[in-house]
């Protein structure tokens, strides 16, 4: 029993750490992104690439509601729900990879510019496929964290690893909250 | 056994408590980029409206998605 309530306390020291290690991680991060947030009003402060504005939604959309599925993904696995947590967390595999397709497949071939063109362009594509890297990562990692799942090794008591692909997921997601206005709705477009 | 009833009664009320949340919190975020769908359609000048927006979209993610006050005070288990 003794021994059971130590492997309990353990686990908790260990998510503690792993929590805040991870935030801090999601932190510098940040600061990846803001730099290239700054980029942009730097080079093009009243000016904005000319670009698909309903795929730009409808995209933005698309994260949003895999936000939301990961979330709901979260909470099943935390009240035990194995079932519910497996079914949500392909939901959010299946739109994180929807929105790949709106950006990298669609986007990216209509946009008015090639790569490497000229600075909005570099601007452009950088932004973009910076998120969009990230968002792969992220599919990967739920992917992973959904076999582990089907294959029992998450509990009410012990999932950790959902709980930061989750926040990562989700930090995904803010990221985008910033890059859809920036690219798509801020300034006249050129 | 009682206890046991009263556990998973408190554990679906919870449950339900925080899927409700999700879906306010999610349904307010499609509510937020709609607007902002229309401002920017509308008001080319208008960048800081976008910009509350934002942060305000970003705020409700990092709160009740991310679940940021986990850090502060530990909460495995129960959900947020």
């Amino acid at each position: 029993m003794t021994t059971q309530v130590e492997a309990q306390s353990n686990y908790k020291f260990k998510t503690d750490s792993n929590r805040l290690g991870l935030w801090l991680f999601i932190i510098s991060d940040a600061f990846v992104f803001g730099g290239l947030l700054v980029s942009r009003f730097f080079l093009f402060a009243g000016e904005r690439p000319e670009l698909n504005q309903w795929l730009g939604f409808v995209v933005t959309l698309i994260l949003l509601t895999s936000s939301f599925f990961m979330y709901r993904a979260d909470i099943n696995i935390s009240y035990g729900n194995v079932k519910g947590f497996t079914r949500n967390i392909l939901i959010t595999i299946i739109l994180g990879i929807l929105f790949l397709v709106g950006v990298v497949g669609l986007e990216w071939p209509t946009a008015p510019f090639s790569v490497g063109e000229n600075a909005m362009s570099s601007i452009f594509f950088t932004m973009t496929g910076m998120h969009a890297l990230h968002v792969l990562s992220g599919v990967i990692f739920l992917t992973i964290v959904y076999r582990n799942g089907k294959k029992g090794l998450y509990s009410r008591e012990r999932h950790f690893p959902v709980e930061a692909a989750a926040i990562y997921w989700h930090f995904v997601d803010v990221v985008w909250v910033f890059f859809y206005p920036a690219l798509y709705l801020m300034g006249r477009a050129v | 056994m009682e206890d046991k009833g009263n556990l998973e009664e408190q554990n679906n009320g919870g449950y339900k408590e925080d899927k409700n949340i999700g879906a306010a919190v999610f349904l307010l975020l499609i509510a937020l980029t709609i607007g902002e769908f229309f401002i920017g359609s509308i008001a080319v000048d208008w960048s800081w409206p976008l910009w509350g927006i934002a942060i305000l979209k970003a705020a409700l993610i990092i709160y009740y998605f991310m679940h940021v006050t986990r850090v502060f005070g530990s909460s495995e288990e129960g959900g947020s």
